[in-house]
């Protein structure tokens, strides 16, 4: 048997092996659920737990089956180390302590505090040239790191990747009758390790840092590491003055509107206002109502951003103010009714005008429908840490200059790497598609389902239960669902919680 | 590259926006932020021009490679393009995903020299 427990046997076969625990762990107590025969088998061996089984027609094989694997399978604990999804991306070791419900995602980082040099080609260019420079009154501070910004900087940066890591979803066992497996937590643990030294203790990960006055948008990756390497390695840039210092990891602020790619325009093109009204009305006809869930619907599909979209009411100059005001407020009401039933990422934003500004004119009895820019913020070393956890990024490659060009290699729509392994290891999933979002690998932080995938397949591996979870999202704060995502049924016996 | 420039160092993010720096054959020195339209900083004099022709030629543009690379095999589209007259032959290096190379690094320190002159304030 392998003695982590990565291939389950059954133990009406087989007597169970000595735990790989300590012993102080192996003396605590199982909470598998209690079962006569477990204890039969425990006490008597296999042997006699099948004679019993095959003399009394009343017990329930299955379950008993269950509960006996379920005793061995919770019997010790599970370890991973140099982990490699099969995403193409990522790489981190894993512990899981069934008897806890506790699976620890570790990663082994040295960080690599490098100064900004600046006459580097690169950084110069990307803050264009001496014009970018000058009266910004940078100094060689701006570009050297001090040892206690190094502190600062790299405690605030594994809080926040810990921070929005771990915990925001929780794995449940599919396997029939074993309700008793606690619910898996995840712990994301960004560890300290030095650059060379023991294959289990070096650092999986080196990146350096660099020190700038100021942010270039140069590029910041973590290398995809070969299939069997230990260590790979990554680059970020921190700035000097911007908003929190070089002791505060950078964000970034995105802003997306219809034109950031051809595609987006498609929601300029079913955007059917302004939609008009008959004097003193605020019906709807089937046909802008028609039109606004096609709108909706087309919102919602998912290579959309989550556009905001505001519609204002208003209303023509006859008629009393308040009257008016009460009809521009429904007309918007209505408008917006007709677009959510077609299923928008973002409930419309209603306004109304009353007649402001208004004449006689039946232009002004009209809803105005305007769509904004997605804005969105995130912290730029929680994304890349994503590529560390197995994921791929999920924001579009531009459009090409030549509509008539080949396509980038992620354009909008295109299904990320981690997409596949979601779709076969989350039940429910639905693919993956590019675009430019608030999810963690886009633009935003939002971390989702798909996102834990790596750390799903992990489970699957060293355990032998690949495919046998579910998942849901953790209690507490920050977690995204449901409706947010897909939650497969309960199997029948199963311990998933819907 | 384009007709009548000496020297041109523009990045392309990974997102498609363009900034960067170039000067022309008649000193004219230019510089482009993200998202806005070349503008001039300065004119170079002779002297200056002189000081960058004599860089160009002897920065080893003729040793380098291309193209580099950062990292590993996925598509890069952050980029540097480094273009310049050098001994008479346009010579283009391009640093893809973020790559590094001392002797372009070397280069670009002396050029940059050239055109903040003495007041800039790193030697």
């Amino acid at each position: 048997m392998d003695p982590r427990g990565r291939r389950l046997l059954d133990p009406l076969e087989r007597e169970p092996e000595a735990s790989p625990l300590p012993e102080a762990e192996r003396e605590r107590p199982l909470r598998a659920p209690g079962s006569p025969l477990l204890d039969l088998q425990r006490r008597a061996g296999n042997a006699a737990l099948s004679r019993q089984v095959a003399r009394d027609p009343a017990v329930d094989v299955a379950r008993a089956q269950a509960d006996a694997q379920l005793a061995l399978f919770m019997s010790h604990g599970y370890t991973l180390d140099n982990f490699h999804p099969s995403t193409g991306r990522g790489l981190f070791s894993a512990t899981y302590n069934p008897y806890e419900g506790d699976l620890v995602i570790t990663v082994r980082v040295a960080f690599k505090f490098v100064n900004g040099n600046p006459f580097d080609p690169t950084w110069f260019a990307a803050i264009g040239g001496l014009a970018g420079w000058a009266g910004k009154g940078w100094t060689a501070d701006d570009f050297i790191w001090k040892d206690d910004e190094k502190v600062k900087w790299r405690t605030q940066a594994v809080a926040d990747i810990q921070s929005v890591w771990s915990e925001r979803y929780t794995f449940f066992t599919q396997k029939p009758y074993w309700e008793g497996l606690p619910p898996v937590n995840v712990r994301v643990v960004i560890a300290d390790a030095p650059e060379s030294g023991d294959d289990d203790e070096k650092a999986q990960w080196v990146i350096d840092v660099n020190k700038w006055p100021t942010d270039a948008d140069m590029e910041e990756a973590m290398t995809r590491p070969g299939a069997t390497d230990d260590q790979s390695t990554g680059v970020l840039h921190e700035s000097t003055r911007d908003a929190g210092g070089i002791g505060s990891p950078d964000a970034k602020h995105f802003s997306r509107d219809t034109s950031a790619r051809a595609r987006y325009a498609d929601a300029d093109a079913a955007n059917p206002g302004p939609i008009r009204f008959a004097q003193g009305k605020a019906d709807i006809s089937a046909g802008d109502a028609a039109a606004l869930q096609n709108f909706g619907r087309t919102l919602g599909l998912d290579r959309m951003p989550p556009f905001p979209v505001t519609v204002t009411g208003r209303a023509s100059s006859e008629g009393t103010a308040d009257r008016n005001s009460s009809l521009s407020e429904e007309r918007a009401r209505n408008v917006s009714n007709e677009i959510v039933k077609g299923g928008p990422q973002v409930q419309p934003t209603s306004d109304s005008k009353g007649a402001d500004g208004a004449t006689p004119d039946p232009v002004w009895r009209r809803v105005d429908i305007v769509i904004g820019s997605f804005e969105s913020d995130q912290r730029t070393v929680v994304h890349e840490f994503g590529h560390i956890l197995g994921n791929a990024d999920e924001y579009p490659t531009p459009d090409p200059v030549n509509p008539t060009d080949p396509p980038g290699d992620r354009p909008v729509g295109g299904r990320p790497s981690h997409s596949a392994l979601a779709e076969r290891l989350i039940p429910g999933q639905q693919p993956v598609r590019a675009h430019h979002s608030d999810n963690i690998m886009a633009n935003g932080e939002v971390v989702r389902p798909h996102h834990y995938v790596a750390f799903l397949e992990a489970l699957g591996k060293m355990t032998g239960t690949l495919g046998q979870w579910d998942i849901a999202p953790a209690a507490g704060a920050g977690a995204h669902g449901p409706g947010d995502f897909p939650v497969a049924p309960v199997k029948p016996g199963g311990s998933a919680t819907a | 590259m384009p007709s009548g420039l000496l020297v041109q160092s523009v990045y392309v993010s990974d997102e498609g926006g363009e900034s960067g720096w170039r000067v022309w054959e008649d000193g004219r020195h230019e510089s482009r932020q993200a998202g806005a339209p070349w503008e001039l900083v300065s004119t170079l004099d002779g002297e200056q021009l002189a000081a960058i022709r004599d860089a160009l030629d002897a920065g080893g543009l003729d040793e380098m490679a291309g193209v580099h690379r950062a990292g590993d095999d996925t598509p890069q589209h952050a980029a540097l393009w480094f273009q310049a007259v050098s001994r008479g032959e346009p010579k283009t290096v391009a640093l893809l995903g973020g790559a590094r190379l001392d002797a372009l690094d070397s280069l670009n320190g002396t050029l940059v020299r050239v055109l903040a002159g003495p007041d800039f304030p790193f030697p």
